[in-house]
């Protein structure tokens, strides 16, 4: 290593620990490395516009987050919940599976895990409190465990990063993701299950089954998002980036024409609201730009590469690797760090082992989702807690079932590589 | 002075939205234009996109992201005591400070001066429908704007830390915020 880039990698690391904003951390390590380097500082500053203004691809993100909050902001989320509870509501710990069914819906719609979770999951954890039926700390970790689907299920942020940093096909890590993100619902029903019937917790009053096709029909136009988005992309009448503004168009008008659910004034709000955090990612997407261009500059990746080839490594045994690594990172770091920052460092090793990038960066996403649960640093716990007020030792120590099936679940794609592919592959994707 | 700075939000806040709005808009439009007979597809409309993305990023991070808005990672500064606190909460604002006057000059000259052609290949920038040229400056500029407003926002803070200690954490933030906004959202 270097001595610039020891240097730049302290004030990185030193700053961002003690609270500084990870986007700004990075830039100024940036600048030290430059500076310590002795070449022109601006490069930080230039790098970063020129990267931001040749990634088109990146605009999903904002459209994304506008779309998000347009769903989280209508009363949707009644009618889906509405629909929800005849489904499954009939069955023990209905609750709890009307929580990953929801989940497993909204993500269809938002891909956020933060933003499902403040939204409906605010919702569902108010139910499930006051049915008497769960205790607080159960109702907010299944929230919590069931949010982790909403990016593995298109549309999804962290997947469009992916695919920026890996030039794998978006449309194809869309597909890629959807059954995972089945299989994650499947383990965490089936955990709500065992719990609930182990500590009997009470059943719902089922709803007549001839109300369901009735709420089926009202609900919908929402569960058809995912469909209109892939459709786009896939049917080749607008670029994966294009879709995104579809799929915000989309969601304004269920939500605004249909549903009749916002008025301007909100609508103004959710513009405000989605453009400072647009800013905020975009922030943190450009610093890391830089950071990847340096990391490049000084041959990081092919020295890794390297060791690996070197080393003589089955595929396998890398995939666990790089996989047990961003499970302890993701205890610790932001996701959008981790799969910006990290995942590069590994892209040239995969192709040179012939890891498919689809596959692996499903992996990728979903283990660093399962991040965002586990403590100390878990930012779903952190929301949760925030906008319900349940402390955050009630959730932790009911989240532990939850995070160990989903970890299952990671295992499962692993050492079947089907699982993520199959989808993909049915429509034309060679891998 | 209050309402002062409560306009001064306001008016970001609202520039930012738009500039958000329009390029949804945009998006749209290219579409239409694609797909619709007897008009032409739009050139511009990606050029534009790409212009205002970046304003966006960089006017929103210098006028409208709040400290509490922002990805960090909180774990040490939410650990420590406030005394504690308070000495991170300074550093984090005079490293940024220094690091922000040390590389001003650079940028500013590489901006300004004309050193920007030393770039590889950037598209050239045109105005919509009249397809004049804009000059590639303005690309950069809000970098350079968000350099200047985020020293001051810095200095701003290390006023208030010395005088009030450290700012209300993550946590409280959000919880105070949210009951605000569940009000206007639900």
């Amino acid at each position: 290593m270097s001595m610039e880039l020891l240097f730049g990698m302290i004030a990185l690391f030193g700053m961002a620990a003690i609270g500084t904003p990870v986007g700004y951390a990075i830039l100024v390590g940036c600048i030290v490395y430059l500076g310590v380097a002795g070449q022109d500082v601006a490069i930080a500053g230039t790098t970063m516009v020129q990267r931001l203004f040749d990634g088109f691809l990146l605009l999903a993100v904002p459209l994304f987050i506008t779309s998000a909050n347009i769903m989280n902001a209508g009363s949707i989320s009644d009618r889906l919940l509405q629909f929800c509870i005849a489904l499954v509501g009939r069955f023990r710990g209905g609750m709890g599976h009307v929580n990953v069914v929801a989940s497993l819906i909204f993500s269809g719609m938002s891909g956020s895990a933060v933003a499902d979770a403040a939204g409906i999951g605010k919702i569902i954890i108010d139910m499930m409190v006051k049915s008497g039926r769960y205790t607080r700390g159960y109702a907010a970790a299944i929230t919590a465990a069931t949010a982790t689907i909403g990016p593995i299920i298109p549309p999804s942020i962290p997947m469009v990063l992916y695919a920026l940093v890996s030039n794998a096909s978006i449309g194809d890590l869309f597909l890629a993701g959807i059954v995972p993100g089945l299989v994650m619902g499947v383990v965490l029903m089936g955990m709500n299950t065992v719990i609930s019937h182990r500590r009997g917790f009470g059943q719902e009053e089922a709803v007549p089954l001839r109300a369901l096709p009735k709420l089926t029909v009202r609900a919908t136009p929402a569960l058809l998002m995912p469909v209109i988005l892939l459709g786009c992309i896939y049917s080749g009448v607008t670029t994966p980036t294009e879709a995104a503004a579809i799929a915000a168009l989309y969601a304004l008008i269920i939500a605004a024409g249909l549903y009749r659910a916002i008025k301007l004034k909100t609508l103004y709000e959710i513009f405000v609201e989605s453009a400072r955090a647009s800013a905020s990612v975009g922030l943190v997407i450009g610093a890391s730009m830089i950071l990847t261009y340096i990391v490049i500059q000084e041959n990081v990746p092919q020295t890794i590469s390297a060791m690996f080839a070197g080393a003589d490594i089955s595929p396998l045994m890398f995939i666990l690797l790089v996989n047990l690594l961003v499970l302890l990172l993701g205890c610790i770091l932001d996701a959008t760090v981790i799969i910006l920052v990290i995942i590069p460092l590994f892209i040239p090793t995969c192709r040179e082992l012939g890891i498919d990038l689809v596959h692996f960066g499903v992996l990728i996403v979903v283990n660093s989702m399962l991040g965002l649960i586990t403590p100390p640093y878990g930012i779903l716990l952190f929301v949760i807690n925030a906008v319900t007020g349940i402390p955050l030792k009630e959730i932790i120590s009911e989240i532990w079932a939850f995070l160990a099936v989903l970890l299952g679940a990671l295992l499962f794609m692993i050492l079947v590589p089907d699982v993520v592919l199959w989808l993909p592959r049915l429509f034309g994707y060679q891998g | 002075m209050k309402s002062l700075s409560k306009w001064f939000t306001r008016g970001t806040e609202f520039i930012a939205a738009m500039m958000l709005a329009v390029i949804f808009i945009t998006f749209l439009l290219g579409i239409v234009f694609r797909y619709t007979p007897f008009l032409e597809p739009i050139g511009w409309s990606v050029v534009l996109i790409s212009l205002l993305w970046v304003w966006l990023i960089f006017f929103g991070a210098a006028f409208i992201v709040r400290e509490t808005d922002h990805v960090n990672f909180d774990v040490i500064y939410l650990a420590v005591p406030r005394p504690a606190r308070k000495i991170l909460a300074l550093l984090t604002a005079v490293l940024m400070v220094v690091a922000m006057v040390y590389s001003f000059p650079a940028v500013w000259e590489t901006v300004f001066a004309n050193r920007l052609m030393n770039l590889k290949k950037i598209q050239t920038l045109r105005v919509p429908v009249t397809g004049d040229k804009i000059a590639i400056k303005w690309l950069f500029a809000p970098f350079v704007m968000m350099m200047i407003v985020l020293s001051l926002r810095y200095l701003w803070r290390i006023y208030t830390v010395l005088k009030y200690g450290p700012p209300a954490t993550e946590l409280e933030a959000i919880a105070s915020v949210d009951d605000a906004k569940g009000e206007a959202f639900r």
